[in-house]
């Protein structure tokens, strides 16, 4: 067993160097951080479906929700925006907890029998909506109007970005808190639904909400935790670095440095969240929440909190999924919500998992590597492909013009092809939970 | 020290149970009978708190358990099984056995992380348990097969297994003898009486098996169409006309059915 998990690695990162070999070793690179992020959502999703058995199709949602975070903790504050709109936002945000003061002691004083309940409730909420619009929406239009090329937003808090891998963490799990409080209550592929809906919820939200996040015009510039290329070059050490290695390209050296920078921070995380997960699933908590996966209504009458587990369980996942989120928007340097679409970010994490092998850890990061790599290296393998096959054939033929348009879309072909026969032919994955 | 008192239960347009009274002595074994459809598996899992009742109130020892939930009631020594066998199939007999226990130190996150010697102590503990558990109902062999790999009656048998990592004070067994090969159920009815002798478990059990109700059972209850038709001495019961007639149907009082 462990040696076939070996072997399956070892032949993974036999492919990973034959790319670093064969096209670059930028590109080898570059593939391998994703590889690692999405390692990190595997392994997100996998707690939550390998271990308990929820049914999560939301993953992007959360995903989006720590890129945001990136953004809000890490980009300079837009004093100006605070200037002008300071007052409206302090107002709405007032008048926001006044409307749920209010609606909560309505509720207490109101007695549970009262037909008033109801109506109240309702009234209140809407007299609260209006009111917190009063002040809200003027101070927005206020934000969005300052510069809207280059900043119409609020800015962050400028704090270092490092420090908005835990915060996602953070945020993403109130976020899971609430969302599974509303949505637990549903069984199986009910759940499903609501969380599919709820992370496009999600990312309307952002998408929209143009003050806080400047929605489709995107945040770019986001700082990083690894030097500039551009600036290395600058640097002595790096210099006579090079030197001693033999390396002619600086260019190329530097960037390669800065990746395996990015590599090593990502490394770090993805060593931390699958040693604390193994501990975990290798624990009688673990065997609990198996327990809970294979029959939940037994697990009820052998005296487990389903519902309590399923909560913490699906605020672990979602925490996991929002550190992804940061780490990517880290490494893009930008925020860009019309790029979260849930074929990339819950579809391919989704397959990532199944193909590894659902409730194994290990199985979970090699399928994220797997997947990843599949994703970005079969387009040039397919036009290396085509390159031969038709090497023999004149440029314009049908044929030739056929077969390099179609290559681009290779991998979605690939990822049912994958997924089919995975089904067919390993329903337990590549590394099986036991 | 169970009181089940004035159950009902409605469920769309049927009526389940009408209005169910009895009581369940401490230290007793309790038959329930009644033919398919007499609200048996509904009253249980309204007692086990699977369900809740339209009306009326169920007592654990004077104390009013009607809305708890299947985990707390576990808590206070109430536990069941299941009709069908709902065993943890991607689990190990011995971790069947070893999930019951409640409160397990190892069931906290944090421990699991930063208490990793302790966690393995307690666990060690529960394993040793589940061990004797395993040998009282010699299920030895089968002590690292997955439990969706046991036959039907194996499975049931760890049904019962389980209870008994709980320490429980009552067991609400729902047809623990059904599908069970003759061999296997002597071990299940052999179990019961020593757990019921030696650990003063109560027991209440659904049971079709009129050879295995009078072998175990101090009294019977008998259900039909929802109501309790009579209760008594399991011979008494057996012999009883109106009984026979609930199973069989004579075609006189039960013929107009609506």
């Amino acid at each position: 067993m462990t040696k076939h998990v070996g072997v399956v690695y070892f032949i993974t990162s036999i492919a990973l160097l034959a790319v670093g070999a064969l096209q670059s070793w930028n590109i080898a690179l570059s593939i391998f951080n994703l590889c690692i992020i999405s390692a990190v959502m595997a392994l997100g999703l996998n707690i939550q479906w390998g271990y308990a058995g929820l049914f999560n199709v939301g993953i992007m949602g959360f995903t989006a929700l720590g890129a945001l975070t990136a953004v809000v903790v890490s980009m300079p504050k837009v004093q100006r925006a605070w200037v002008v709109a300071s007052n409206g936002l302090i107002l709405s945000f007032l008048s926001f907890i006044a409307v749920v003061i209010s609606i909560v002691l309505a509720r207490r004083l109101l007695p549970l029998t009262s037909s008033l309940r109801l109506p109240v409730t309702i009234g209140l909420l809407i007299a609260g909506y209006l009111l917190i619009g009063n002040f809200f929406l003027p101070a927005t239009k206020q934000i969005e109007a300052i510069d809207p090329v280059i900043s119409g937003y609020l800015g962050g808090m400028g704090l270092p970005i490092l420090l908005s891998w835990p915060i996602a963490g953070i945020v993403t799990a109130v976020a899971g808190w609430l969302i599974g409080k509303v949505s637990l209550g549903l069984r199986g592929d009910y759940f499903a639904i609501a969380t599919l809906g709820i992370s496009d919820i999600i990312i309307a939200i952002i998408k929209y909400e143009e003050w806080l996040s400047r929605g489709v015009r995107n945040v770019t510039g986001i700082p990083r935790p690894v030097p500039y290329e551009i600036d290395l070059l600058d640097l002595s050490w790096f210099v006579s670095l090079t030197h001693f290695l033999g390396v002619t390209d600086i260019n190329n050296a530097s960037s390669i440095f800065v990746k395996l920078c990015y590599g090593v921070l990502f490394f770090v995380v993805l060593a931390i969240i699958l040693w604390l997960s193994e501990r975990a699933l290798k624990s009688p908590w673990g065997r609990m929440m198996r327990a809970i996966r294979d029959n939940r209504d037994a697990a009820e009458a052998m005296g487990k909190d389903v519902k309590a587990r399923y909560l913490q369980v699906f605020i672990l996942g979602c925490a996991i999924c929002g550190i992804a989120g940061a780490m990517l928007a880290t490494l893009e340097g930008q925020f860009t919500p019309t790029s979260y679409i849930p074929l990339r970010f819950t579809f391919l994490i989704w397959v990532m998992v199944i193909l590894g092998g659902s409730g194994n850890n290990w199985g979970a990061v090699l399928g994220g590597v797997i997947i990843w790599f599949l994703w970005v290296e079969v387009e040039p393998v397919g036009n290396w492909f085509v390159s031969i096959i038709t090497a023999s054939l004149p440029k314009t033929s049908f044929i030739t013009t056929h077969l390099i348009a179609g290559t681009s879309y290779t991998r979605y072909l690939l990822m049912g092809i994958i997924l089919l026969s995975v089904m067919r032919f390993a329903p337990r994955g590549l590394i099986p939970e036991r | 020290m169970i009181k089940v008192s004035n159950i009902s239960k409605n469920f769309i347009g049927i009526k389940a149970i009408d209005g169910v009274s009895f009581e369940i002595d401490q230290g007793s074994i309790i038959g329930l009978i009644g033919p398919n459809g007499a609200g048996k598996t509904t009253l249980f899992n309204i007692v086990a708190g699977h369900l809740s009742p339209s009306s009326g109130a169920v007592y654990l020892d004077g104390e009013d358990i009607t809305f708890l939930k299947p985990h707390e009631l576990f808590r206070k020594g109430l536990l069941r099984t299941f009709q069908i066998a709902h065993e943890f199939s991607s689990l190990t007999v011995l971790e069947n056995l070893m999930v019951v226990p409640g409160d397990q130190f190892g069931e906290q996150l944090v421990h699991t992380w930063f208490n990793c010697a302790k966690v393995r102590k307690a666990d060690e503990l529960v394993r040793k348990q589940a061990k004797e558990v395993i040998n009282f109902l010699e299920l030895n062999q089968m002590e690292n097969e997955l439990a969706g790999n046991l036959s039907g009656g194996q499975k049931k048998l760890l049904e019962l297994g389980r209870t008994m990592m709980a320490n429980p004070k009552i067991v609400f067994l729902d047809e623990i003898g059904a599908g069970v090969s003759r061999r296997l159920l002597k071990i299940i009815a052999g179990s019961i009486l020593r757990l019921n002798q030696q650990f003063g478990y109560t027991f209440c059990l659904i049971e079709h098996d009129m050879d295995f109700i009078a072998r175990l059972c101090d009294m019977v209850i008998v259900m039909a169409e929802g109501r309790i038709l009579t209760q008594g001495k399991p011979n008494e019961v057996i012999n009883n006309e109106d009984v026979i007639e609930a199973y069989l149907g004579t075609g006189r009082k039960y013929k107009k059915v609506s």
